[in-house]
Parts: C-alpha cells; structure tokens; sequence
C-alpha cells in the first residue's frame, strides 16, 4: 500500500547518502575540535580526556551504516555486534564486565519468565556495595593506586549504568513484562553512550528504546542529524567565544584582584551562561548520536538560559533527569497524596530535589573520590534551597491553576529581566551557598581519585 | 449502567485540557506531556477530575502507560475503563 505523502525510493536514497555525507562531516569536525584541544567530549564525566575519539567515532559511524540498512533481528544484531565492538575499543575488561553483569542481571529479574523487579534492586544494591568495597580508597589506597582500572571501572559503572538500571527496574515494575536479553543488553552496551560517556546528559527510557530497535525511521535520523549539527554549531560558537573572551579567566582575575564588580559580572557569565552553553553542546551532540541511530530521545536541553524563573529552568534543564525523577518520586507521591494536592506538591518536591536527586547523585560522588569523604555538602544544601523555591512557585501555579487564572505573557525586556534574575539565583544557590558551604565546612576538593595518582587524599582532608 | 458518548467524552476533556493549559494550543493526538500543556503540577488536577468525573481510578501504571498522554489516548481510556461500570 502506498502511503500518501511518502517519498518515492529515489528520493529515500538520495537523503539517505546526504545523511550520510552530513553525519560523516558533522563527525570529522569534532574530531578536529577535540584533536586541537578546542573542545572537551567528556560532558559531565571527570574521566580522563585521553578517550581514542578518532577511532570510537570511527566504531559508531560503522554501527550505524550497517545498522541503518538492516531490518528487525538483523538491525538488532547488527547494533549489538556494532555497540560491542565499540564498548570493547572504549575499554575492553568494561565491555566484558558490563555484558557479563547485564547477563546475571537479566537472569535475575526474570527467571522463570517471571518478573521480580525486588531481586533486580538487591541484585543492584549488591553489585555496588561490592564496587563500593572494592574501590574504597579509605580501606586499601595502595591496591587502587597500584590498580587504578578497578576505581576507573567502578566510576564507569556508576555513571554510565545508574539511571538505566532506574528506568528498567521502574518499568518492570510498572508493565510486569519480560523483556528480551538481547534488548537489555544493547540497553547497557548502546554504541553512542561508549563515544561520549552519558551520565544524566542523556537518559532513554527502556521501553521507548526498545522500540526503537525495530526499524529505521529517517524521520528520526533527520532530527538527530540536526540536532548534532546543532551541538556541533554551538561547540563552535563556544570556541570562539572563548578565543575573545574566557569568562572563567577573568572571573579569576577579577578574584585575584579583588574586584567586586568584575567577581560579579565575570561569574554570573560564567556559570549560568558559559556552563550551560557548554553543557548543552555536548548534550545535543550525544542525543543527535542516539536519535540518527533510531532511537527516540528528546533533547536533554531546552534552551535553559530563557527561563524566567527557576520552576521554568527545572522544566527546561537536564529533561530526562527530570523526567526520571518526576515518574521515581514525584509520581508516587500525587497518586498517594492527590486529595490534598497542595502537599502533594509539597511532599513531591521534597522526594523530587532532596530524596531522589541526591540519592542519584551520591554513587557519581563516592567513586569520584573512592570516599564518602568529604560528604556531597552542596548538593545538599542545594537541593533544599531549590525544593523550598519550587514548591512556593509551584503552589502558587497551582492556586491560580485551580482559579483558572491566566496571566498574559511578559513582553520581551520583563521576559530578559526575569532570565538575568533566574541566572543571578542559580548562580547564588548553587555556586555561592552550594559550593561555599562545602569550601566552608570541608575546604578544598580533594583530587579525583580516578585521574590522580595520590594516595593520600583522604588522610590529608579528612578526621 | 451508564454509557459514555464519545463524542461527550472528547469535548469534556479537551475543555478540561484547554483550562489547564492557560491557553496553549494543541491538537487531540498531540502529546500534552511533551508540549508542555500538561505538566507535573497539572497532573493532580488531571487525575482527580477523570476520577471524581468518570467515577474510575487512576493508578500509577496508567500515568507511566501514557494513557494520560493525549485528548486521544484518554478517550480512549475513559472509555475502556467505564465500560460495564
């Protein structure tokens, strides 16, 4: 049956190879940028920026050729077979262990063909109270230092594996399905998530991932074309911007000088702005990796620095995180408490910004360090300050929600004015009362464990 | 027994919808979610109005189903659910 609308094979073959062209140019620009030192792929992971990008880009670009013309069972192993080798070219004893515990954990969960979502958490906690022993730097600092790989890999796992172990878990739970092996595998071992490590930059939900294994849908390819263009063209502005201007160098400058005005101007540039264009940059290249592989992922990023408050910025920034916590915490709590909504927005929130954030945040922390020490102070103090903004903005929405009461739309200069005060309270919340507490309470930052080679870092800062 | 037009249905949960969403535009198979028109504050008020409207219960599978997602797919829901009620 033809569909109206569809375009004819001709047509299909011609945008498949300007795909091709403009993924192979999009991809070659940022080895260039990295290669010269322009631009850093690591995102939100601390790991060392000495990743073989050249020959990773390389192991994806070939994933997705040969995936791209395949269908079904053939597209699916195609990836697997793809997103081995390329897990294997990033770190072949990760690779190894990683599919290794995805197999035991798969068996877990569904044993039998049942569904015991219980056993898979403990499985989990287990795994990483045993990573936790095994890579404490308070218990054995010579071991580790002799066998950085293991605090290396226990960080890896932490980061790459913690919030898609949340989602399948969650969604086991929800649907009581089995799900295939080899889609829980190519779930944890996905190609574009060995190129650039995700961390929160980039979260699918197992069951829209899935179903993304099933066909190539150009539509999809096109977006995720464009968006890496996107993070592409933003890299860029970003590198220029830098070569007139480093906000971060004349913040300290202006430190070093004790210059109140330039402290204030250079650091509201660069935290809110220039972390968030850098953020976003890499964010968009990693999702538009995922999308031109087929696979539904909404930008992780929606153009944060135009909120004009900071109940908006949360809606915008870091999405998937967002939407992962909203359907872990927020959820449960507004089924329970629905009758009373206003504490369900309350309580919702407390689970949202205190319990599920930092909760999420700590096994990135600990195997950062190999230590509890010193304790994530600032995401602490920060999410209880950002709870107590949301929760009053939220049930003040709320109330005029229920009132049906419609404000028109601020005009542009109010609109400017609100995003500079939503970037001057981020920048006092979490820099300044964030990261000011933990300097306060515990002084420096300690190395990270996984890129130095001190062993004693925990003596020198702790007890 | 009640029986559910739905036609009634539609109209009463795109105005319901409509109010929600202080005045952003959407079509019935759009998702609400993801444009923004529903967000997790609107969520409570959606989910009490089908129940206390519909007389039916919403459980927190249907909210990770994305039975709520669309005017479509709540139609759809509404109708499923008060079936034989």
């Amino acid at each position: 049956m033809k569909v109206s609308g569809a375009p004819s094979p001709p047509d299909v073959q011609l945008k498949g190879s300007r795909a091709i062209g403009a993924v192979m140019v999009l991809v070659a620009v940022l080895c260039v940028l990295e290669a010269t030192g322009s631009v850093q792929l690591g995102g939100w992971s601390e790991l060392d920026p000495e990743q073989p990008y050249g020959v990773l880009f390389a192991a994806y670009l070939a994933t997705w050729l040969v995936a791209r013309r395949a269908r079904g069972g053939a597209r699916r192993i195609a990836l697997l077979l793809g997103s081995l080798g390329t897990a294997c070219l990033f770190d072949p004893w990760f690779a190894t262990g990683s599919v290794a515990w995805v197999v035991m954990f798969h068996r877990v969960v569904f044993a039998g063909r049942r569904v015991r979502p219980g056993w898979g958490l403990a499985f989990t906690l287990a795994t990483f109270i045993i990573l936790a022993i095994a890579c404490s730097r308070d218990l054995w600092p010579e071991f580790l230092d002799a066998h950085r790989g293991l605090g290396r890999w226990g960080y890896l796992f932490a980061i790459s594996y913690t919030f898609r172990i949340a989602w399948l878990l969650h969604q086991v739970r929800m649907q009581r399905a089995v799900l295939p092996l080899l889609d829980v595998v190519l779930y944890f071992v996905f190609a574009p998530f060995f190129v650039i490590v995700p961390y929160m930059l980039a979260i699918p939900r197992c069951d829209r991932f899935c179903a993304g294994l099933d066909g190539h849908d150009p539509a999809i390819e096109q977006s995720g074309i464009r968006l890496l263009a996107w993070g592409v063209v933003l890299t860029s502005a970003a590198v220029v911007l830098h070569a007139f201007y480093d906000p971060h160098a004349a913040w300290l400058d202006s430190l070093r000088a004790r210059d109140a005005a330039g402290i204030a101007l250079h650091s509201l540039w660069s935290y809110p702005v220039d972390a968030t264009l850098r953020t976003c940059a890499i964010a968009a290249i990693l999702v538009g990796m995922v999308r031109v592989m087929g696979i539904e992922l909404g930008p992780s990023f929606q153009r944060p620095l135009l909120a004009t408050s900071i109940a908006e910025f949360w809606r915008r920034w870091n999405t998937h995180f967002r939407d992962l916590l909203v359907e872990l915490f927020y959820v449960p709590v507004v089924m329970r408490l629905r009758r009373t909504p206003e504490r369900a927005i309350v309580v919702g929130c407390i689970a949202v910004f205190v319990v599920g954030s930092t909760l999420f945040h700590l096994p990135k922390h600990y195997f950062r360090y190999g230590s509890i020490y010193p304790p994530n102070l600032h995401i602490v103090v920060e999410n209880i300050v950002m709870c107590a903004i949301v929760a009053i903005a939220l049930v003040r929405e709320a109330r005029e929600v229920r009132a049906r009461i419609v404000r028109p739309p601020p005009g542009p200069l109010r609109s400017a004015l609100r995003a500079i005060r939503t970037w001057i309270v981020l920048l006092v919340v979490v820099q300044y009362l964030g990261y000011g507490s933990q300097f306060a309470v515990f002084g420096e930052r300690p190395p990270i464990a996984i890129q130095e080679r001190t062993s004693s870092h925990v003596d020198s800062h702790a007890r | 027994m009640s029986i559910r037009m739905p036609d009634d249905v539609r109209l009463q949960l795109r105005t319901l919808l409509a109010e929600l969403s202080r005045g952003a535009r959407f079509d019935d198979a759009d998702d609400v979610f993801a444009l923004g028109v529903v967000r997790s504050l609107q969520l409570i008020e959606l989910i009490t109005w089908i129940e206390d409207t519909y007389r039916l219960e919403v459980a927190q599978r249907d909210v990770f189903d994305g039975h709520l997602r669309s005017v479509d797919r709540l139609v759809a829901f509404v109708l499923e659910r008060t079936v034989g009620s």
